[in-house]
Formats: C-alpha cells, structure tokens, sequence
C-alpha cells in the first residue's frame, strides 16, 4: 500500500502537516495551568456565595433579636439605605 | 521519564496522573496531526483555525478519563477535532465559503491527512540531518540559499542531499508493512 512513492508526492505529503505556530502550542500546553486556575476561581466563587449567606443570615438573626422580623421589604429598605451610605 | 520512543499509551498515562511535561509532549506529538485535519480535512477557515485547534486540546484535557484505551489516543483526538470542526462550520452556515459541503470532501482531506501522517512517521525514522534538510525545504519552504547557509553546506549539494533524503524516506516508507498510527508511534 505505501509502494510507488514518487518523490513529487512525498514532497507535497511533508507539505501538508507542517508545525502549527509556536504561540498554539504554548497556548495549548498551558490548559492544564489554566483549568487549575478556573477551578480555584470557581471555588473561591462558592466560597462567596457561602460567606455572603452566612452574613445575611447573621443579620437576620440580629433582627430579630432586636425584635425585628427581617420581611423582604425590611431587608430592601436595608439596603438601600446602606448603599447610600 | 517520557521520551521521543515513549509509546501514545505512556504518555497519555502520564497526562492523566498529572505530568505537565507530558501534556507538552502529547501535543507535540499530534499538532500536526489535528492542524492537518483543521485545514486538509474539514478546510476550516484560517481565522477559524486557531480557536478550533485550541477547542480540540481543551476538550481532550477534560475528556482525557474518558478515553477506554490510551493508545488509541490518536484516532480519538481525530474525533473530537472532527467534531469540532464541523461545529464551527455549522456556525458559519450562513456564510458562503470555502468550507467542506459533502462527507466525501472530508473523506478526501481525511485520506490525505492519513497518508500525510504515514510519511511523517516514517520521516521521524531517518536521521537528524534528513529530518532537518525536509522539514526545512517542504515546510518551511526555505530556500536551497537559506538552506545552504543555516546548515553550512556548499550551495550545490542542497538538492542532491534532499533528493538523497526523500530516496531514504521512500525506503523506509515501502519498508512497512502497513500504516501506523496517526502518531507514528505503535503500542
């Protein structure tokens, strides 16, 4: 199957597969660093998530120690008055 | 420790356990392959080509546990670049083009990409300064001067060792029995 090789065809073969630019392959090569890198930002984004839910709830609970029930139109007045501040 | 004999199987084996150097040489070892089947195979549009060859290792790397069999790395990476490719064309659709029409237009390109690696692997075989006088008049298309200066030999001896070159790379391909795989490497 690989008999009758003419040189014009080898020369056009070698033509066909030549080296990608040197900048693909570093990209390339660098996606493990970069998956790594991704998957600590998506954690750091749960971590967030999870602070920002605990801080709310701490609030909450000091509402109603205070003798506040936290509705949702409390919590916006909250935060708007917050936000202007 | 990976080497140019490492088999696809050990490589894989070591990107999977984590090994960066053997993510690099996992690359090394089919960019030309996936760039052939971007450009040969589906004729991907240029500006298209290095996102999609991008695409393709991404999607390897996340993949790479779902592979059943690592030396079969090759015709997998052809999968997902065909998968890819032909993604990227739907995207373009609308647009007239260069792009591939019919099955059998990738069928061809794909036959060529083939054949392309065949002789890559068996150029891999022949000697260092074989490999470097090829590499530089048929894909880097350097000229015979350029040629002559870079590796210090005599201007007139350029074409004879290039054509001594492809005589000793036809030899080695009539030598094999078959093809091997797209990366030229056996299990």
């Amino acid at each position: 199957m690989s008999e009758g090789w003419s040189e014009v065809e080898l020369g056009d073969l070698l033509a066909v597969l030549p080296r990608p630019p040197q900048a693909w392959t570093e990209a390339a090569a660098a996606i493990p660093a970069l998956e790594v890198a991704i998957e600590h930002l998506r954690l750091l984004g749960a971590m967030d998530a999870e602070l920002r839910a605990d801080e709310i709830e701490r609030l909450e609970m000091a509402l109603r120690q205070a003798g506040v029930e936290p509705t949702v139109e409390l919590r916006e007045a909250l935060r708007r008055h917050l936000e202007s501040h | 420790m990976l080497t140019a004999a490492s088999t696809d199987g050990q490589i894989v084996a070591a990107c999977r356990a984590g090994d960066q150097d053997a993510w690099r040489a996992l690359i090394a070892r089919f960019d030309r392959y996936i760039l052939g089947i971007i450009r040969h195979g589906y004729r991907v549009p240029e500006q298209d080509a290095e996102d999609v060859f991008q695409e393709i290792f991404v999607k390897a790397y996340r993949r790479l546990d779902d592979l059943r069999s690592d030396d079969a790395i090759g015709p997998w990476l052809a999968g997902i670049a065909r998968h890819t490719c032909l993604s990227r064309m739907r995207t373009r659709i609308a647009e007239p083009a260069e792009h591939v029409d019919h099955p059998s237009d990738a069928d061809a390109g794909m036959d060529l990409v083939e054949r392309a690696m065949d002789v890559d692997a068996a150029l891999q075989q022949l000697p260092e300064a074989c490999r470097e006088i090829l590499e530089r008049f048929f894909r880097l298309e350097q000229p015979y001067s350029q040629i002559a200066q870079e590796l210090s030999l005599p201007p007139g001896t350029v074409a004879s060792r290039i054509s001594r070159c492809l005589s000793r790379l036809r030899a080695e391909l009539e030598g094999r029995d078959q093809p091997v795989g797209a990366s030229g490497q056996t299990s």
